[in-house]
C-alpha cells in the first residue's frame, strides 16, 4: 500500500487553475446574476442521464451561487414538447436545453412540423460529449460481407428503445451497408453486451470504452467495422472503415448523416430569442465548467466523459445532421424505411 | 492492503446503518479515499465497502422499519414485527448471520466461476428472465397466505404501477395522464416508503409500553440466539444464496429479484403456522443471504468481462477506471491473483462485520425503544429523503403519500403489501424478457437447455406451492373487502378502457392484466355473497402521537429538515428529564450530522422546503 506521491502537485496545480479561472468568471455571473435559469434536460432523471446532470447543476450551482436554477426533465417524446416550450420562453427570460441533438434531429427530418422550431435556428454553445463507434459482432459470426448481406432471418441487433440514436443510427446502416438487422428493445447498456457475448444477438453498435477494450481483448466480442471517431487506438488499425461496407448505391449523405448523429452526444443550446449578451455568457459559463478543476476531478471520479467541442463546431454539425432541401432530407427517410423493410423481410433491397 | 480493508469495511458499515446512502452513494462519496491508496488497495477497499453495505442495512429496517431499497423492504416485513414482539436481538442476529453466510457463499461462488465464468455468462438470457418473472409472479399466492386471491389482485395492482410511463416497444406514454414526472415510471423508493414505512410508523402510536420494554431489554444474548437460528436454517441460506448468486450473474436483472424470490422461497418452506410478514424468522434470514451473496454473483460478469452485474458494479467499474485497476479476461488467467484477493475481501469484509454489527447493535435497538411515537418524524423524513435525493419534485411527493395511504388500506384490510411490490418488479420484467423472447427466440426458447432446468425446478416448486395453498384456501368474508374488490374492480376497469387509446403493441400487458384483475376482483365479491358475513376485524384507532409528527412536517417546511429534526429532538430529552445542557448538545448534533449528510448528497433539503416548493428548485 503507498500513498500517491503526486497527490499535494495535483492540488497545487488545481488551486492555481482555479485562481486563473476565477478572472473569467466575473463577466458571466455579473451578466446572469440575481436571474433564474430554466434547463429543459432532454433525457431521463435515472442512471447515467441523472448522474450527467447532477454533475453539471452542481457545478452551475457552484459557478453562479446567484442564479437560481431550475431544471426539467423531458425525457424521448417529451424532449420534442420541452423543445417547442423553450423557443417560446419570454424575450429577456434566461432558458437553456441539455439535449441529445441526433435523436431530435431525426424527429424534425421525419416531420418538421412535430417540432415547434427548428433546430438549426438555435444557439448552440457546446457539446460535451463526442463518442467513438464501432459496429461489434458476437464472437463465432461469420463475417464475410456477402453472408452477412444473405441471412435466412434478419441479424437481431440490441437496442433500449425505437427512439433512441443507436436503434435509429443502426436502421440506417441496414439499409447503406446491405446487412439486415432487427432492433429488439428493452436492452440496458450492460444487458446489450451481456447479450451479444452470450450468442443471443449478433451485432451491435458500440462506445468505445474501456469495457469494450475488455470484452474485445477477450475475443468475446469481434469489431466489424468502425463507424465514427477519432480514438480507435485501442482497435486494430487494420479495422475497416463504414466506408468499406457501403453498398454501392448507398447515399454518401446518409452515411455522413450516421456519423454524425453517432459520434455526437450531449450538447447545451440556448433558444434563438436569446439576448445575445445572453448567449455570450451562457457560452462563457460552460466553457469555464468544462475546464474547471473540480468539475474535472468530479467528472473523473463519477467515470463520466467529458470530451467538448465549442458552440461553432457543433453548429455546423447540426447543420450537416439535418439537410435544408427536401432531396435531402427524403434520401435519409427512404434509407430509414428501407432498413425497416430489411428488419421484416431480409432479401429487401434499397432503392435510391 | 489491511487498513484498506478495515477502513472500507468499517465505512461501508456506516453507509448501510443509514437510510438514502446506501452502497452507490456511499461508494460515490468514499471514492476519493480509495484514490489513497494503489489501484489495488483501493479496489479492496471499495470492495470490502460494498461487501458488508447489505449487512447493516438490516439493521434500521428491523429495528425501525426503514427499509433503504426494493431488497430491504424484504427484511422489514418479517423482522420488524419480530422486532415489536420483543424479538429485535434475534431477528438481528439471524439477519447478521445470514447476510455473513450469504456474503461467504457469493465469495465463494465467484471464485468457482473462475474456470466457468464465460459458460455462466452465456446460460442465461431473456428467456430464462421471462421463466423467472412468471415464477416470481405465482409467488405472490405464497406471500399472500390464505387471502391469496386479494394477493393477486394487489400483485395486479403492482404491475399496473409498474406499467406508468414510456412503454419501451413505441416509447408512448402509459397511464401518466399528462404528468411528466411519471414518463420514467414511478420512483420505487418513495413507493416502497409509502407502502412500508409510513404504516409501520404510524402503528407505532398504538404500541403498548410492555412493548417498548422488550424491546429496551434486548441483550447481545438474543443477537446469539438469533444467530444459531439461522444455523438451524443451513439449508434454506444456502438455497437463497444461490438465488442470489443466480440473479447477479444476470446483468440487466434488477438485484431485488433475487431479494423477493428467496422471500418468497421462504414462504414455501414456512412451517411455522405464522403467516409470513407477521414475524417469521426464515423471512429475515432467506432475503439477507440473498442480499450479500447476489454480489459475488455480480463480481463474475463485472470483473472478467467488464459487464456490470448490478447498479452499484456499474459505479464500480467506473471506480476502478479512475483508481486504474484493470479489469477484464486478464483477471482469469495472468492476473488470476487480483480475482483471489478481492474474493478473499469479500470474505473477509463479511467476516469483520460480525464484530461491528454485535457492538452496534444494543445501542441501535436501546434508541429503537426509546420513545417509538416519537421516532415517526424521522424516520419518515428520512424515507422521503431517500426517494429524493436524485430527484425532488412534487410528483415524487404525490408518490410517496400515494403509496403511504395505499399501504394504510393494505395494512388496515390485511392485504398482502410484498405482493403489491412484487408485482411492481416482476411485472416490467415480465412484460419486456416477453417482448425480447418472443422477438429473438420464439417458441425456440424451450430447446434452450437452461430454459429446461428453470421450467422444471419452477414447475415443481409451483406444483408443491399451489398443493399447500389449496389445502388453506378460504375465501374472505369481510364486508370490507367486498368494498375495496369493488373498487379495484371499476378501477381496473377504467385501466382496460384506457388501454384501448394505446398503439396495438403497448396496449396488451396492460390489458391482460387489468383484464386478469376483474375478474380476481369479481371471484372476491361472489365469494362474499355465496358465504357472507362473519369474520369483521376492529378497526385500529389512538394515534397519540400524530399532532407532533405533524408539527414536525410543518416545522420542516418552514425551517428545514435539520433544524426541525434539531428542535423536536430538543422538545423530545427535555420532556424525558434529560438535563438541559446534555439535550442542546445531542440535539445541535442531530441537526449538524443532518446538515452535513444533505449537504453531501442534495443540498436542496438542508434549506426549508418551503423556500424550495416557491422557487421550484427541487431536483
Amino acid at each position: 500500500m503507498t500513498i500517491t506521491g503526486s497527490l499535494k502537485r495535483v492540488f497545487c496545480a488545481a488551486a492555481v487553475m482555479a485562481l486563473t479561472a476565477s478572472g473569467a468568471f466575473a463577466d458571466y455571473r455579473e451578466q446572469l446574476s440575481g436571474r433564474t435559469l430554466n434547463v429543459m434536460v432532454g433525457f431521463s432523471n435515472s442512471g447515467g442521464g441523472a448522474r450527467f446532470w447532477s454533475l453539471f447543476s452542481t457545478h452551475m450551482r457552484r459557478h453562479l451561487p446567484d442564479t437560481i436554477i431550475r431544471a426539467e426533465f423531458k425525457d424521448g417524446p417529451l424532449a420534442v414538447t420541452g423543445i417547442g416550450e423553450l423557443y417560446q420562453t419570454e424575450v429577456g427570460s434566461l432558458a437553456i436545453g441539455l439535449i441529445r441533438p441526433p435523436e431530435l434531429a431525426f424527429v424534425q427530418i421525419d416531420d418538421p412540423a412535430a417540432i415547434a422550431g427548428d433546430l438549426r435556428d438555435a444557439h448552440w454553445l457546446l457539446s460535451v460529449e463526442n463518442l467513438s463507434y464501432i459496429m461489434a459482432a458476437r464472437a463465432n459470426l461469420k463475417l464475410d460481407l456477402d453472408q452477412l448481406r444473405n441471412p435466412a432471418e434478419p441479424l437481431i441487433l440490441p437496442v433500449s428503445d425505437p427512439l433512441s440514436t443507436a436503434s435509429r443510427v443502426s436502421v440506417l446502416l441496414s439499409a447503406i451497408t446491405g446487412i439486415p438487422t432487427r432492433n429488439v428493445v428493452g436492452f440496458d447498456r450492460s444487458a446489450r453486451a451481456a447479450t451479444l457475448m452470450a450468442g443471443d444477438a449478433d451485432l451491435l453498435t458500440l462506445g468505445l470504452t474501456s469495457e469494450l477494450e475488455a470484452l474485445i481483448t477477450s475475443g468475446d466480442v469481434v469489431p466489424l467495422y468502425s463507424i465514427v471517431g477519432d480514438d480507435l487506438s485501442a482497435l486494430d488499425p487494420s479495422l475497416p472503415a463504414l466506408a468499406d461496407f457501403l453498398t454501392p448505391d448507398a447515399p454518401e449523405s446518409v452515411a455522413a448523416f450516421v456519423q454524425s448523429a453517432r459520434g455526437m452526444g450531449r450538447a447545451f443550446f440556448a433558444a434563438p430569442n436569446t439576448d445575445p449578451a445572453d448567449v455570450a455568457a451562457l457560452t462563457a459559463l460552460l466553457e469555464a465548467i468544462v475546464k474547471d478543476p473540480d468539475f474535472i476531478k468530479d467528472a473523473q471520479l463519477q467515470g463520466i466523459p467529458i470530451a467538448a467541442k465549442s458552440g461553432e463546431a457543433l453548429a455546423q454539425q447540426i447543420d450537416a445532421l439535418i439537410p435544408s432541401d427536401d432531396a435531402a432530407r427524403a434520401l435519409i427517410l427512404n434509407a430509414y424505411a428501407c432498413g425497416l423493410e430489411m428488419s421484416l423481410n431480409p432479401r429487401h433491397e434499397c432503392t435510391y | 492492503m489491511a487498513a484498506a480493508l478495515v477502513t472500507g469495511t468499517l465505512l461501508g458499515f456506516i453507509a448501510g446503518l443509514v437510510p438514502g446512502i446506501g452502497g452507490r452513494i456511499g461508494i460515490i462519496l468514499c471514492l476519493p479515499i480509495a484514490l489513497f491508496w494503489d489501484p489495488l488497495a483501493g479496489a479492496v477497499f471499495l470492495f470490502a465497502m460494498h461487501s458488508v453495505v447489505h449487512t447493516s442495512t438490516s439493521i434500521p429496517a428491523i429495528a425501525f422499519a426503514l427499509p433503504s431499497t426494493a431488497s430491504d423492504a424484504a427484511t422489514v416485513l418479517d423482522g420488524y414485527p419480530l422486532a415489536k414482539a420483543g424479538r429485535g436481538g434475534e431477528a438481528l442476529g439471524a439477519s447478521l448471520s445470514a447476510s455473513a453466510i450469504g456474503g461467504v457463499i457469493g465469495a465463494g461462488a465467484f471464485l468457482l466461476a473462475i474456470p466457468i465464468a464465460r459458460m455462466l455468462l452465456r446460460w442465461f438470457g431473456p428467456p430464462e428472465f421471462l421463466i423467472l418473472a412468471i415464477f416470481g409472479l405465482c409467488m405472490v399466492t405464497v406471500l399472500s397466505g390464505r387471502n391469496w386471491i386479494a394477493g393477486l389482485l394487489v400483485a395486479c395492482l403492482g404491475f399496473a404501477a409498474a406499467l406508468v410511463g414510456l412503454d419501451v416497444q413505441t416509447s408512448a406514454d402509459r397511464f401518466t395522464f399528462g404528468f411528466h414526472e411519471i414518463s420514467d415510471g414511478l420512483n420505487i423508493v418513495a413507493v416502497i416508503g409509502g407502502l412500508f414505512v409510513v404504516p409501520e410508523m404510524l402503528s407505532r402510536f398504538k404500541f403498548t409500553q410492555s412493548g417498548h420494554d422488550q424491546a429496551a431489554n434486548t441483550r447481545i444474548s438474543d443477537v446469539i440466539v438469533g444467530m444459531k437460528t439461522t444455523l438451524r436454517h443451513l439449508g434454506l441460506v444456502f438455497r437463497s444464496s444461490l438465488y442470489g448468486i443466480g440473479i447477479g450473474l444476470m446483468p440487466g436483472l434488477g438485484s431485488s429479484v433475487a431479494v423477493w424470490l428467496a422471500y418468497a422461497y421462504a414462504g414455501t418452506k414456512n412451517k411455522t403456522g405464522i403467516p409470513m410478514g407477521q414475524g417469521v424468522i426464515t423471512g429475515v434470514i432467506a432475503p439477507e443471504a440473498a442480499n450479500n451473496s447476489k454480489e459475488g454473483g455480480a463480481m463474475v460478469p463485472t470483473l472478467f468481462f467488464g459487464i456490470p452485474g448490478s447498479s452499484s458494479m456499474a459505479i464500480m467499474l467506473g471506480a476502478f477506471a479512475v483508481l486504474g485497476q484493470p479489469i477484464g479476461p486478464a483477471l482469469l488467467t495472468t492476473d488470476i491473483g487480483v480475482s483471489y484477493t478481492l474474493a478473499a475481501t469479500v470474505l473477509a469484509a463479511n467476516i469483520l462485520a460480525i464484530p461491528l454489527f454485535l457492538i452496534t447493535v444494543p445501542l441501535i435497538v436501546r434508541l429503537a425503544a426509546l420513545q417509538r411515537a416519537h421516532m415517526v418524524p424521522f424516520a419518515i423524513a428520512i424515507s422521503l429523503f431517500a426517494a429524493t435525493y436524485q430527484a425532488m419534485q412534487f410528483g415524487v411527493l404525490f408518490q410517496f403519500v400515494l403509496s403511504a395511504a395505499l399501504g394504510l388500506l393494505l395494512k388496515r384490510l390485511e392485504w398482502s403489501r410484498p405482493a403489491f411490490l412484487l408485482g411492481f418488479i416482476m411485472g416490467p420484467l415480465a412484460e419486456i424478457s416477453f417482448i425480447q423472447t418472443s422477438q429473438i427466440w420464439g417458441w425456440s426458447m424451450f430447446l434452450r437447455p437452461a430454459t429446461i432446468g428453470l421450467l422444471v425446478v419452477f414447475s415443481a416448486l409451483a406444483w408443491k406451492s399451489a398443493k399447500a395453498s389449496a389445502r388453506t384456501f378460504s375465501v374472505s368474508q369481510r364486508r370490507s373487502d367486498s368494498w375495496a374488490a369493488f373498487a379495484l374492480l371499476l378501477g381496473f376497469a377504467a385501466i382496460f378502457r384506457e388501454t384501448t387509446t394505446f398503439a396495438p403493441h403497448a396496449s396488451h400487458v396492460p390489458a391482460l392484466v387489468a383484464a386478469v384483475a376483474m375478474c380476481l376482483a369479481a371471484m372476491i365479491i361472489i365469494a362474499r355473497q355465496v358465504a357472507p358475513d362473519s369474520n369483521v376485524q376492529p378497526v385500529h384507532s389512538g394515534f397519540s402521537g400524530f399532532w407532533p409528527a405533524i408539527f414536525f412536517c410543518i416545522g420542516a417546511i418552514l425551517v428545514g429538515i435539520p433544524l426541525a429534526s434539531s428542535l423536536y429532538a430538543l422538545g423530545v430529552l427535555i420532556g424525558m428529564k434529560v438535563r438541559w445542557h446534555i439535550a442542546v448538545v445531542c440535539s445541535g448534533l442531530l441537526g449538524a450530522v443532518q446538515l452535513g449528510l444533505f449537504s453531501l448528497t442534495s443540498y436542496i433539503w438542508a434549506e426549508p422546503l418551503v423556500i424550495g416548493l416557491w422557487t421550484e428548485r427541487l431536483f
